[in-house]
């Protein structure tokens, strides 16, 4: 009901001329979006846009092997927040990505050839291995296992950013803005975890 | 995690094999995430204004048998710079070390210098690293205030990874010295707080939403003019602004 009111209270406002007058590349009035929104991107977009995004959704489809191993896990209290923000945000993240390179009539996954990657930095960053030497890791050396791991998870993202340098389509670099700030601050929060200074 | 002391590492060949193809590129890197190396220090933003070295730790890459900690690598020099009073970890006289990879390289040994001493070299078999590696060294040697240089050496390559560790090497430690519960600095540097204390979030709870804070669900905040309710605890940081992109933390109220 309050979100209703307001989202009214908001509609009149805009109608009213009360507030600065939208942008023209705001969205019109739907100043409430509903959670599964997914925001769009613009058409124009060229090969280095799409391999981002493809290596992203493997990259984070992997990061995700990680984090959903913590929940059910022995970790502190703020491990355990941390991984469920990462988790929730990449989650979050591939849906839509994967919306994106849809629209675009693009895979959304990248080739199966590693190979043709591997200039770009390789993919996986973290791969099966790694994934199943965590979920083998005892309770006692659980935390820091993890942590390390994520680390240099969320490490390899910032530099798969540098992809999106050579993208045309406005929002996939805004993404990528958006996702060195992002896995940089988180590392910097593990890395406090890490040396135990939380 | 498994400790290694000085046997080579062993790896499945069929767990090694499936890395291969995605190592062809020289992207191997890694440094020491505990006892915060210098490059960790910064990307943790415990130490501030030290440049790129922030975004890629793990980037400290030069010709094998440098003995400094910057790799020769120009835009990393702040690692050399001895005068940026860099953090001691307090550790007891056995340390272990913990190393982050972004790329698995095949690993010809690491080793670890004080001064121009080499204290340890732990085999790496010419193989691809365990998940974590973590290296128990012992510097009962080495007391007091420390500067060590630890070397991952590429096995397939001419080039090395470099992390310098500046440590307090306690009298009579623990043998097993985990860091995550080493006490800090009991006589922390006078002209600086502590400076591996990561700043406690802030509790800002309903007012602008801002980096560093600790939000629990339910929490409301003002962000650009909008206000958002958090249905996820977290602690916030740049990326993570409520917004369309974020609202598996944020919805619009």
């Amino acid at each position: 009901m309050r979100r209703i009111l307001f989202a009214t209270a908001a509609a009149l406002l805009l109608a009213t001329g009360c507030s600065t007058a939208p942008s023209p590349t705001d969205p019109p009035a739907q100043a409430v979006p509903a959670a599964d929104t997914i925001p769009a991107a613009d058409a124009e977009h060229n090969a280095a846009d799409v391999m981002f995004l493809q290596m992203m959704i493997a990259h984070d489809g992997q990061g995700l092997e990680l984090t959903g191993q913590a929940a059910d896990r022995s970790v502190s209290e703020e491990v355990k927040l941390l991984a469920a923000a990462i988790d929730t945000t990449q989650r979050e993240e591939v849906k839509i990505m994967e919306s994106w390179l849809t629209g675009w009539k693009e895979a959304t996954t990248a080739s199966q050839d590693m190979s043709a990657h591997a200039s770009h930095g390789g993919l996986p960053a973290t791969g099966p291995e790694q994934v199943k030497a965590l979920r083998d890791t005892s309770d006692a050396d659980f935390e820091a296992t993890f942590l390390n791991l994520l680390t240099g998870h969320q490490n390899s993202a910032v530099e798969l950013t540098n992809l999106a340098g050579d993208g045309v389509n406005p929002q996939t670099k805004d993404l990528a803005k958006r996702i060195k700030q992002s896995r940089s601050d988180q590392v910097a929060q593990l890395l406090r975890l890490i040396g135990g200074q939380s | 995690m498994r400790k290694v002391f000085v046997y080579p590492l062993v790896i499945a060949g069929t767990a090694a094999a499936g890395l291969v193809a995605t190592g062809t590129a020289a992207s191997a890197h890694g440094y020491v995430s505990a006892p915060p190396s210098r490059q960790a220090l910064c990307a943790s933003r415990a130490v501030a204004d030290c440049g790129q070295i922030q975004f890629e730790p793990q980037s400290v890459e030069g010709p094998k048998g440098l003995r400094s900690c910057d790799g020769g690598v120009a835009q990393f020099a702040v690692l050399n710079d001895d005068s940026r009073a860099w953090p001691a970890r307090a550790v007891g006289s056995s340390v272990t070390f913990m190393w982050v990879f972004t790329a698995r390289h095949r690993t010809s040994n690491w080793e670890y210098f004080i001064g121009g001493t080499r204290v340890a070299t732990v085999d790496g078999g010419n193989q691809q690293p365990e998940a974590v590696v973590s290296h128990q060294i012992d510097l009962a040697k080495f007391p007091g205030r420390r500067t060590v240089l630890a070397v991952w050496n590429i096995g397939d390559t001419a080039n090395a990874f470099y992390s310098c560790v500046d440590l307090n090497v306690g009298g009579g430690g623990t043998p097993e010295n985990p860091p995550a519960t080493t006490a800090p600095p009991s006589t922390p540097p006078a002209t600086r707080p502590p400076a591996t204390t990561a700043p406690p979030p802030a509790n800002n709870a309903g007012g602008t939403w801002a980096t560093g804070t600790a939000y629990k669900i339910g929490d409301e905040v003002t962000f650009q003019g909008k206000r958002f309710r958090c249905r996820q605890s977290h602690t916030s940081l740049a990326g993570w602004e409520p917004s369309i992109f974020t609202l598996a933390l944020w919805l619009p109220v």
